[in-house]
């Protein structure tokens, strides 16, 4: 029974991971209607640079979050200024070929900069744990699990409540009326993905800070996850992934209890599989015609 | 050849753009594939696994390469049939990183790689084998399917309306491009000796997208220059030392040639280009003449 509750535990802790980048993931598509297939890398990048500066400059978590912050902000404006905003909307295809390519740049540029081995991450807070009850918790893990869960929650009531939410909103429903209506279209847009791209650095340095190693191609097998969890709660939700992020954390935990460790990247893959054989739209897409 | 060095990197890039070819057929028919990596390296296992524990032989290996390639194509076509561009896309991509999984699931014990693999492929075999995949490409094209093919392509919905079994289509794009692809993995481990699951993973997409990218989709000599070009460029890279970046370069490559391309999407811009300076002419000289008859009555 314990175990059992343990598992549940591990499973929101890697569900926090993969539902914070699926949520920025999605939010870049639902607004910019681009695949970022780079998502992933940008927070393998923040973590990086957040390793970077608390060698540098010592400081522990405060530091680490603020590089995260900064990092994010200015890859999103970098991405979005530079590169995303010279496509029109119909060059769907071309903006997920360009984030293909800047990937590449992310992972072989880190690469090339850090070297392609783990480099280890410092503890930034104490490495505690807590005992609840019958279930073992460390702080990191208590970290991810708690700014996760906030920072969720504050992105979902600022949609929701804000006019700044209520203008996001609107262009991910249609741009052409959205900008009709007076709305700031470019600035929306810009807003949004840093948002997102800052939600991935923040969640890239709590898991590098929760496992202790970071390579560059890391951001690769995050990635993966996340296009299983996009798939299966199907584009153009942007809370279904959330729901589905931590559903396969917890399938992934259970299979690395019950069935094997050597299992567990499988498990997505398996999901993924049986989606797209059963509603390949999504559980919550809608049903898209060929072509 | 000129040396061993040149001759095993040329020897590199037909088999790349082998594989690109394939690639070219595929996207073609409407399918945005980030797979072909993952079916080179798939025929690459079946053939070397083939090679290594039942001496199948080089030719018979390719063959079974390329059958494995094929079927692996018309699977994934048959999985994704009810779904659009981009999406299919993500999902080829990420059942090609599934096939990076599975292959090191399943070998394991050898360190997850195949090694042994007897060394049959040259310069020379993989040219022959690339003029054989153009001829091929070429016979596609001037075929009366071909038609069906691009239309497909463009707008599977109103080709099905005129009666284009646009399913039917793109599980022969795939399955077409995934032969290809697979003999191209087939030609790699008798090359190497060897193959390691990486081989099919994401670097290797990348790179065929940026030679179909860079080459074109008007004609088939442009994957394949683009494959060649840029094989021998990033090798030139190695050269002066920068052999590291040559990775990223090649992202931010095709970042640029994206960019620089506003046109974009290269579906429809490439079937109104149809061709050359000289349908252009006629084209130019028809609306001419039609205005030169509409003036005179």
């Amino acid at each position: 029974m314990s175990q059992a509750l343990q598992t549940i535990v591990d499973g929101l802790v890697s569900g926090s991971t993969y539902a914070l980048l699926a949520l920025g993931f999605a939010l870049v598509y639902g607004v910019l209607g681009v695949l970022n297939v780079a998502h992933a890398d940008f927070a393998i990048l923040g973590a990086y640079i957040a390793l970077v500066c608390v060698d540098t400059f010592g400081g522990g978590l405060a530091m680490a979050l603020l590089a995260a912050i900064v990092t994010g902000i200015v890859s999103g404006a970098v991405l979005q200024l530079l590169v995303l905003r010279r496509l029109t909307t119909e060059q769907h295809l071309s903006a997920f070929i360009i984030s293909l390519g800047v990937a590449f740049v992310i992972q072989y540029g880190l690469g090339r900069v850090f070297g392609a081995r783990d480099r280890s991450f410092p503890s930034l807070i104490s490495a505690k744990y807590v005992e609840l009850g019958a279930v073992t918790v460390s702080y990191p893990q208590l970290l991810v699990i708690g700014v996760t869960a906030v920072t969720m929650v504050a992105l979902l009531v600022w949609l929701q409540k804000s006019s700044t939410g209520r203008e996001v909103r609107a262009v991910a429903e249609n741009e052409t009326v959205a900008s009709i209506l007076g709305i700031h279209v470019e600035k929306v847009k810009l807003l949004t993905i840093c948002i997102a791209t800052t939600m991935a650095t923040i969640a890239g340095v709590l898991l590098v800070n929760q496992t202790g190693a970071v390579d560059p191609f890391l951001g690769g097998k995050l990635a993966l996850r996340m296009f299983v969890i996009v798939l299966v709660a199907g584009m153009g939700s942007i809370s279904a992934p959330v729901v589905v992020a931590f559903a396969l954390g917890l399938t992934e935990a259970i299979t690395v209890v019950y069935i094997g460790a050597e299992w567990q990247n499988f498990a997505g893959f398996v999901v993924l599989l049986v989606v797209l054989l059963l509603r390949p739209q999504g559980l919550a897409g809608r049903a898209v015609r060929l072509g | 050849m000129i040396n061993a060095y040149w001759d095993s990197i040329f020897t590199t890039a037909a088999i790349l753009a082998i594989a690109s070819v394939g690639l070219q057929i595929t996207i073609q028919s409407g399918q945005f594939s980030v797979f072909h990596g993952a079916m080179m390296g798939m025929g690459g296992y079946a053939a070397g696994y083939s090679a290594v524990k039942y001496d199948l032989p080089f030719i018979p290996g390719l063959a079974l390469a390329s059958v494995v390639g094929a079927a692996a194509g018309v699977l994934v076509s048959a999985l994704l049939l009810r779904l659009a561009g981009l999406t299919m896309g993500i999902a080829t991509l990420a059942i090609g990183e599934g096939m990076v999984i599975v292959a090191n699931s399943f070998f394991p014990g050898e360190a997850a790689g195949l090694i042994g693999v007897p060394l049959e492929t040259d310069f020379a075999g993989a040219m022959v084998v690339l003029v054989a995949v153009i001829l091929i490409a070429t016979r596609l094209r001037a075929s009366s399917n071909y038609v069906a093919h691009v239309a497909s392509g463009n707008d599977a919905v109103a080709a099905t309306s005129v009666g284009i079994p646009s399913a039917r289509v793109r599980l022969w794009g795939f399955g077409i491009g995934g032969a290809i692809a697979g003999l191209a993995g087939g030609l790699s481990v008798f090359r190497l000796g060897l193959i390691v699951p990486t081989d099919l993973g994401f670097t290797l997409e990348v790179q065929l997208l940026l030679f179909v990218i860079i080459g074109g989709r008007a004609t088939i000599w442009g994957p394949v220059l683009g494959a060649f070009a840029i094989t021998c460029g990033t090798e030139g890279l190695r050269q002066v030392n920068l052999d590291l970046d040559r990775f990223w370069i090649l992202g931010a490559l095709l970042v640029l040639i994206m960019l620089l391309r506003p046109e974009g999407v290269l579906l429809r811009r490439h079937l109104r280009f149809g061709g050359t300076q000289l349908s252009a002419l006629q084209d130019t000289v028809r609306q001419v003449k039609s205005r030169l008859t509409r003036a005179s009555t």
